[in-house]
């Protein structure tokens, strides 16, 4: 949005010229404030239509479990037919469609293990598991933000800060410059640090300008064990007192 | 001057406004305590920003119709309703000047030059002036509208916030970043 003019000193409208503008009668007038019928209403009308949809699909797939099966003209018996005449595959039974093919247990010290279908034993899959584990990078757990003795936002008592040498990191990196916006005693000011250290001289102007006030940790970044820089979140602190 | 002394109320205040705004949900016609409250606030807040002053009663209508409107969409979060109005007369600027209807214009008090130009600590002379006049000119919507509400409207960060639905916090960091960048193309000038 471009600004096209600034105008000095225009003489303001006075609270009476503001007031004597006012109609709420228009306002209530010409607000839409009728409330459309619910016929009109788009979700009515998917509505019902998702309604007819489901009851659709209920009806139809009911209708399928209940269809007999016709035996005399199943594809599967049809194909087992095919089979039997021809001299070359050996003869299968027809299929009635009510045996079981699951042996029963009663006999099943009998069953032989021959009919068992293989299974990877526990110790297989484990040795699986652990080479994808391998080709898998492990997402590490961080511990914290960055931080001035632990203090990542909020208050922070002067006698810490007083204390404190460096910002934190919980990250597997190095902080290597921030910036900070803080009153120096006359004026706001904005300083870039390289490193993370915090000077002595900056800890002390916080401390004996900034008392009570928020102070603003900004821009700071960090460089990992392969070189790589990262933007890390800000931090804002408020300064107290012990 | 402050724009609006009577931003931050007290509790009673707020509740009882809270009481408006559900018979207002319940009752349209309920919304004219409302109206009445709000209506200046929100006038000057438009006409701060536009030329035309026919305009900025229009669009002030605008802002109470749409809010009106949408009266029961609104839902109480600890802050004056006043703050919901401001982000739809805001809403409702824009599209003003995106339709053409209104020109995005700045109006300041000579006063308000010169408190600016001590800040930078320069001499509040004629040149002075003028070269602060060029370099609100370049600002970005987003530093000018931090610097209105600020420096010309002095408005608090607390307020600020709940118009802009940033925090406190972030009002205060944005107004000093367009305070920087407004130096910034003071002292280019120089």
């Amino acid at each position: 949005m471009e600004i096209k003019k600034i105008n000095l000193d225009r003489k303001p409208l006075t609270v009476d010229q503001i007031k004597a503008k006012e109609n709420f009668s228009e306002i209530l007038a010409n607000a839409n404030l009728h409330k459309p019928g619910i016929w009109k209403s788009p979700w009515f009308y998917g509505a019902i239509g998702l309604s007819s949809l489901a009851s659709f699909m209920l009806l139809s797939t009911d209708f399928e479990t209940k269809k007999e099966f016709n035996v005399k003209t199943s594809t599967l018996n049809n194909n087992i037919l095919q089979a039997n005449n021809n001299p070359h595959i050996e003869k299968v039974k027809p299929f009635i469609g009510t045996e079981k093919q699951v042996p029963s247990k009663k006999n099943s010290s009998n069953n032989s293990l021959k009919d068992e279908i293989p299974v990877n034993t526990n110790q297989a899959a484990t040795s699986e598991y652990k080479e994808l584990e391998q080709l898998v990078p492990q997402v590490k757990k961080v511990n914290g933000l960055p931080s001035i003795a632990g203090i990542a936002n909020g208050a922070i008592k002067s006698s810490i800060l007083k204390d404190a040498e460096i910002i934190e990191s919980g990250f597997d990196f190095k902080i290597n410059g921030y910036k900070v916006n803080y009153f120096n005693g006359y004026k706001e000011v904005e300083e870039r640090i390289e490193g993370n250290a915090l000077p002595a001289e900056l800890r002390e102007k916080l401390i004996n300008y900034n008392l009570g006030d928020m102070v603003f940790f900004t821009e700071l970044r960090g460089v990992d064990n392969l070189g790589i820089n990262r933007d890390l979140p800000s931090m804002n602190l408020r300064i107290v007192k012990n | 001057m402050a724009v609006n002394p009577m931003y931050h109320q007290t509790n009673q205040r707020m509740e009882e406004e809270l009481s408006w705004i559900r018979r207002a949900q319940k009752d349209p016609e309920c919304f004219g305590p409302l109206y009445k409250k709000y209506h200046e606030q929100i006038f000057r807040y438009v006409y701060q920003r536009m030329d035309d002053e026919e305009t900025a009663f229009d669009v002030t209508s605008q802002v109470f119709m749409k809010a009106l409107n949408n009266l029961n969409r609104y839902e109480f979060r600890g802050v004056p309703f006043s703050s919901w109005l401001y982000r739809i007369a805001k809403s409702e600027l824009y599209q003003s000047f995106r339709d053409k209807k209104a020109e995005r214009t700045v109006n300041i008090e000579s006063c308000q030059l010169s408190e600016m130009i001590e800040e930078f600590e320069e001499d509040s002379n004629e040149l002075n002036k003028k070269r602060l006049f060029e370099s609100l000119a370049k600002l970005k919507e987003k530093d000018m509208q931090l610097i209105e509400m600020r420096f010309f409207e002095k408005r608090s960060f607390k307020e600020i916030g709940e118009i802009l639905d940033i925090t406190e916090n972030n009002a205060k960091v944005k107004a000093f970043r367009a305070i920087e960048k407004l130096k910034e193309l003071f002292n280019v000038k120089n």
